[in-house]
């Protein structure tokens, strides 16, 4: 009788269990061993130094300062405040390269995360490209570019003035495919 | 071996007995209780004495019963073949003690009786603690009540399902505990493994732009020889001019100064009065050919009066005049002025616009002049808008411009 009254009381603890427990492991998925996971690759430590000199795009010498590691960051400002015309410039480069996920290679999960800004493509590109230019003034430009390539994205965020939308555009359009080039 | 007995509400399985005068069998009732029968045999129920003492036995269970004797169940002592049943109760002797009387002689049968006893205590069930060994009353202290304990059907907690005596439940320990974890955790791994496997199998990949081939990598162009255009030189904070005598170009002469507010750090060739310290201003670009910036009279988009100033440096007065359309078209577009069209001198023009249903009064002015402070010569272009109520203030301001840019 105690042995009947535990198997059946078991019994329908190990139902209820088990339906909780494929209830939940349906809900979860399986847990991913972290030497299981897809790393994204691995951008050269001297990426900012390979894009080149790009003092054209200030009023003074720069050099690119690099930080990150996944996701790297070029960036360099002149402000106005040291300079003796009315002249300012900052150029930040973001390159980064995506893993790939369940379900999606590393060029998908790239793609989405450029298909994701809805800015306006730019054709005529290596790459599909996307730009953001806004006017701030007179001869006074914030202009971003977007472009991927692969498992890369690259953004491009140029702020200067005094300068032409036209010559601003063409800077930072080349120096993305520049990052492109030395990322691949 | 004897043919099973049909008695109504039993059925037998099992002869544990095969005597000359009577058989014993094993079996239940309707109910499922268990049950011990003594069934007498062709040749017991022909004998009127074995008949008699049956039935005398039979007696003496049911009015009577010992200690340990299951009392009577049920009896037929007129049927063919007479019988008479007990309960099957573990510790309690049954219908089997009915035997040994039938024949006349006590103790002789013991051995078959024995020999029954050992047969049903080795297909029992383990023996369980009892009320009377729990030291509690059992039923069979209690005569009407005697065996009339029924079966739980299935098994209760506290009875015997196969004696139907009532048990004082075991306590739960911790083997009890430790099956029921362990039991419902490995049920609860297995299917959550199942249940993970099932989910990786289903995963949907995200979803994104059609599939294309990546793009071989292209040199990329030379930077731009030229990025920036050139920008206008800073100039330092320009002192306000005093001692000038003031000039109206339009409404009235401005009043004094005194008591007034002054921006002179707005980065322009020239200070600007305003009428009180509730004015603010706003700088805003430096293009490669004009300063911008904004005075006003409170907040952006609730002052009354808004005056927009753009400055161009010029080669000198020569420079300011052939450059003169390509500034008002400039600094016009910027600050969606009038054009100031009208001379008032050889270095002034301006334009006084009336206020409309939709729009505010308007006062532009354009005018050539050598800063004192930068020596140098400039293009100034102002507008200035106002509600009714406040157009005399505005002009006073262009007018104070004016005067500054004597």
């Amino acid at each position: 009788m105690q042995r009947r009254t535990l198997l059946r009381n078991a019994g329908i603890a190990a139902g209820v269990a088990a339906l909780a427990g494929f209830g939940m492991g349906l809900a979860a998925g399986k847990t991913e061993k972290p030497e299981d996971l897809p790393v994204a690759r691995r951008l050269p430590s001297d990426l900012c130094e390979r894009l080149g000199d790009v003092s054209v795009l200030f009023p003074e010498k720069v050099e690119l300062k690099q930080t990150g590691v996944a996701e790297v960051r070029c960036s360099a400002e002149v402000e106005e405040d040291s300079q003796p015309t009315h002249t300012r410039a900052s150029l930040t480069v973001t390159v980064q390269t995506f893993a790939a996920k369940k379900g999606s290679t590393a060029d998908d999960v790239a793609r989405a995360d450029y298909d994701h800004e809805p800015w306006q493509a730019v054709q005529n590109r290596p790459y599909p490209t996307k730009i953001n230019a806004d006017p701030q003034g007179e001869d006074v430009w914030d202009i971003s570019v977007l472009t991927t390539r692969g498992d890369l994205v690259v953004q491009v965020e140029y702020a200067a003035a005094p300068v032409i939308r036209d010559a601003a555009q063409a800077a930072v359009l080349a120096i993305a495919d520049k990052a492109a080039w030395e990322a691949k | 071996m004897s043919t099973t007995p049909e008695i109504p509400g039993y059925s037998f399985s099992e002869q544990l007995l095969d005597h000359e005068l009577a058989g014993v069998w094993r079996g239940a009732s309707v109910t499922g209780m268990e049950v011990v029968a003594l069934v007498l045999s062709e040749a017991g129920a022909a004998d009127p004495q074995v008949r008699d003492r049956l039935a005398q036995a039979s007696r003496n269970a049911a009015l009577q019963p010992g200690r340990t004797d299951a009392p009577l169940w049920a009896a037929n002592l007129t049927a063919t073949l007479p019988y008479a049943i007990t309960q099957l109760a573990p510790g309690y002797s049954g219908a089997e003690r009915l035997l040994d009387p039938l024949d006349g002689v006590f103790g002789n049968d013991q051995g078959a009786i024995n020999e029954v006893r050992r047969r049903l205590d080795a297909s029992a069930p383990p023996a369980v603690p009892t009320y009377a060994q729990a030291g509690l009353p059992t039923y069979t202290d209690h005569p009407r009540d005697s065996g009339r304990t029924f079966p739980a059907p299935g098994g209760q907690p506290g009875t015997s399902a196969g004696a139907g005596l009532p048990v004082v439940a075991a306590p739960k320990g911790g083997k009890y505990w430790a099956v029921m974890l362990a039991v419902p955790l490995f049920g609860f791994l297995v299917t959550y493994q199942i249940g993970a496997a099932v989910n990786s199998a289903s995963a949907e990949p995200e979803p994104s732009s059609p599939k294309q081939p990546v793009q071989d990598a292209v040199q990329p162009e030379p930077l731009p020889t030229k990025v920036l255009l050139p920008g206008i030189p800073k100039s330092a904070p320009a002192q306000p001019r005093t001692g000038i005598p003031p000039v109206s170009l339009v409404g009235a002469t401005p009043r004094s100064v005194a008591g007034t507010e002054t921006f002179d750090k707005l980065g322009l060739p020239f200070a600007v009065h305003a009428p009180n310290d509730a004015w603010g201003q706003v700088i805003l670009e430096e293009s490669s050919f004009s300063i911008y910036r904004r005075l006003l009279d409170g907040e952006p988009g609730a002052a009354t009066v808004d005056v927009w100033i753009a400055a161009h440096p010029c080669k000198d007065l020569a420079g300011c005049l052939a450059q003169r359309a390509e500034f008002d078209a400039r600094w016009t577009k910027r600050t969606h002025a009038v054009r100031p069209a009208t001379a008032r001198d050889a270095q002034t023009w301006f334009t006084e616009t009336e206020a409309t249903a939709g729009t505010k009064y308007q006062l532009t002015m354009t005018r050539a002049f050598l800063s004192p402070s930068t020596r140098s010569w400039w293009l100034v272009g102002v507008k200035a808008t106002a509600t009714p109520g406040t157009i005399r203030t505005a002009q006073g301001v262009v007018n104070d411009i004016r005067t500054q840019t004597s």
